[in-house]
């Protein structure tokens, strides 16, 4: 085809030079365009996410404070100091318990609305529209009525536990519940938006396979066990990685419910890196805390990438 | 539901009462913050200690008049539908004539090129806080609506959802608007997006509401009261009230969740397929 025509390659006889001419400059107006259109979407990615993630290495190993602008090269030593700093590892030590107790049940719930509602049952839609309407909602508005859910003498939950005549808790002011009360709002926040992942995924399954199954007289759990399950596996490595991300960085509901109280029982990795870089203007040091977060996290990603690459069954 | 050539026999009629029996209870818990929040919004403060569970004794906005005050809500608001509109305007935009240049253009280094906008969202935006700060502290942009705007105007996520919708546009149709002399930019404008309208859609109710509802962002990178958004306005309102007022502060949390809540009644289905193609396999 004559699009295709590069100059000074492969040149057939019939082309003209005059055509070549054409052909190749349009080529370079092509490409100038193509330049000009990526521009603005390419100076703001470059400036407020790639530049920011070089920068936050540079920063993280320089001392410097934000009412200070000169800053020296301090090499390694903030590392060290977050080695060394048991307010860190008590936040690491909070986030994972935070993301190992919430994303399980996510994960759960999500996957068992999604199956109940791909049924095509009266009033699916009215019931997937409950499921996902936490997820619109905004997370400090949500926060705000969980306080008063929460509040110890009246709020709701306390209200239903003394009506079944158990004694009332102290929610957000309890060292031991602080911590799932914040769960249990997340997994009503968050359940929703990976029940419609798993929904589509769920859509996705030829009909056919049950079909089969039944007709070998499969029960509903081989069915799920042999069919549903292995053929969702990408969708479940996507919702794990989502969801991984998502849960490492909580930090709104935090900051509005318990402040990282009581006695930080839910300081979490982000809330304390929001401390050091906007309370006590440590800059170096909070970006720091961002590098370890960031390597984390790329690592979680990637891994999730290498496990879907060799995981994905079935001829699909 | 869709009539069956067989009537269900009875075994399977009593499956799908007991689904929607058990999806009823679970679905009113899910309901449950919500409703009573909003009963809660109008009851006094005597009401919300006495009369825990029933209906309000009259439906009075004196809550409301306080969270509206409280909240500077013509103001907050303002701001937020500004800032949230802007930058979902903005989305469009650069997302458009980036995804057009990669699903219908030949230049050299597309595919990095590529790679390097789709690995954005590989980079967690809370690592990326303190030195998002310095750079708009340099741009002098700290505490001014650019910074609200700008750093959110452009995101891997909308470049790659427009530029599998674009690439599903048969070639022909440039071809043949070529062929009357549409430029690039001509066929783009009149003829593309015409077509592209779910999509568009699509990423500004995304963008938009992400945008709308996002605290740590605004709270980092303003604090004068005439730009305060929504989101800060509630949270200093909680601060303020914090002797347990709840009446104000459910009125305060409902007129902040309102606009996201009606936005998606009305666009539910495209919100919906933003999240279905986060996916990017």
């Amino acid at each position: 085809m004559a699009l295709d025509a590069r100059p000074g390659v492969k040149a057939t006889p019939t082309t003209s030079k005059r055509r070549l001419g054409f052909m190749a400059r349009s080529r370079v107006v092509e490409a100038l365009q193509a330049y000009l259109f990526l521009l603005p979407a390419a100076a703001i990615l470059f400036t407020f996410q790639y530049l920011p993630a070089i920068d936050v290495f540079r920063i993280s190993l320089t001392n410097r404070l934000l009412l200070r602008p000169t800053a020296k090269f301090i090499g390694f030593d903030n590392y060290v100091r977050l080695w060394n700093d048991g307010r860190f590892w008590n936040a690491v030590w909070n986030t994972f318990y935070f993301v190992a107790a919430s994303v399980p049940f996510q994960m759960a719930l999500a996957l068992l609305f999604a199956m109940a509602l791909a049924t095509r049952m009266r009033g699916v839609g009215i019931f997937r529209t409950t499921f996902f309407l936490p997820v619109v909602t905004s997370m400090v508005a949500v926060s705000v009525v969980w306080e008063w859910l929460y509040h110890p003498s009246i709020g709701l939950f306390n209200e239903i536990i003394k009506l079944f005549g158990g004694t009332p808790i102290d929610w957000l002011s309890d060292q031991q519940w602080a911590m799932p009360a914040i769960i249990l709002l997340i997994i009503w926040k968050g359940t929703g938006y990976y029940m419609v992942i798993y929904l589509a995924g769920l859509l996705d399954i030829p009909n056919e396979y049950y079909e089969a199954a039944k007709i070998d007289g499969a029960s509903g759990w081989s069915m799920f066990r042999h069919i549903t399950w292995p053929l969702l596996a990408p969708t479940t490595y996507l919702i794990l990685v989502l969801q991984m991300i998502n849960s490492f960085q909580v930090f709104s509901s935090v900051y509005v419910m318990t402040g990282g109280g009581p006695l930080r029982s839910t300081e979490v990795v982000v809330y304390y890196l929001f401390q050091r870089a906007f309370e006590s203007l440590e800059f170096g040091y909070a970006s720091a805390i961002s590098v370890v977060m960031f390597v984390f996290l790329v690592i979680v990603t990637i891994l999730q990438r290498v496990f879907v690459g060799s995981r994905v069954s079935y001829d699909r | 539901m869709s009539a069956p050539a067989v009537s269900l026999g009875s075994r399977q009629r009593r499956n799908v009462f007991f689904l929607t029996l058990v999806l009823s209870l679970v679905a009113f818990l899910w309901l449950f913050p919500f409703v009573f929040s909003f009963l809660a919004s109008f009851k006094t403060g005597n009401e919300l200690l006495s009369n825990i569970w029933g209906l309000p004794e009259s439906f009075d906005t004196a809550n409301y008049e306080s969270a509206f005050r409280g909240m500077k809500y013509a103001r907050s608001f303002g701001n937020s539908m500004f800032v949230s509109v802007s930058v979902a305007l903005l989305q469009c935009a650069t997302g458009t004539l980036a995804a057009f240049a990669f699903a219908r253009m030949r230049f050299p280094g597309k595919e990095l090129v590529f790679m390097l906008f789709l690995a954005t969202l590989m980079i967690p935006g809370t690592v990326t806080l303190t030195a998002n700060f310095l750079i708009l502290s340099k741009l002098d942009w700290i505490d001014t609506y650019w910074a609200l705007i700008v750093p959110h105007g452009a995101s891997g996520f909308a470049i790659f959802l427009l530029r599998q919708f674009f690439m599903t546009v048969p070639i022909e149709l440039e071809e043949a608007a070529r062929l009357d002399g549409a430029g690039r930019l001509r066929f783009l404008w009149s003829i593309l997006l015409p077509l592209a309208r779910p999509a568009i859609t699509t990423v500004f109710i995304f963008q938009f509401i992400g945008n709308y509802n996002d605290f740590l962002w605004p709270l980092i990178m303003t604090s004068s009261e005439s730009l305060r958004v929504v989101q800060i306005a509630l949270s200093i309102f909680t601060d303020l009230e914090a002797t347990a007022n709840y009446g104000p502060l459910m009125a305060a949390a409902i007129l902040t969740m309102v606009p996201t809540i009606v936005l998606f009644a009305f666009m539910q289905r495209a919100f919906i397929r933003g999240i279905t193609r986060s996916g990017l396999k």
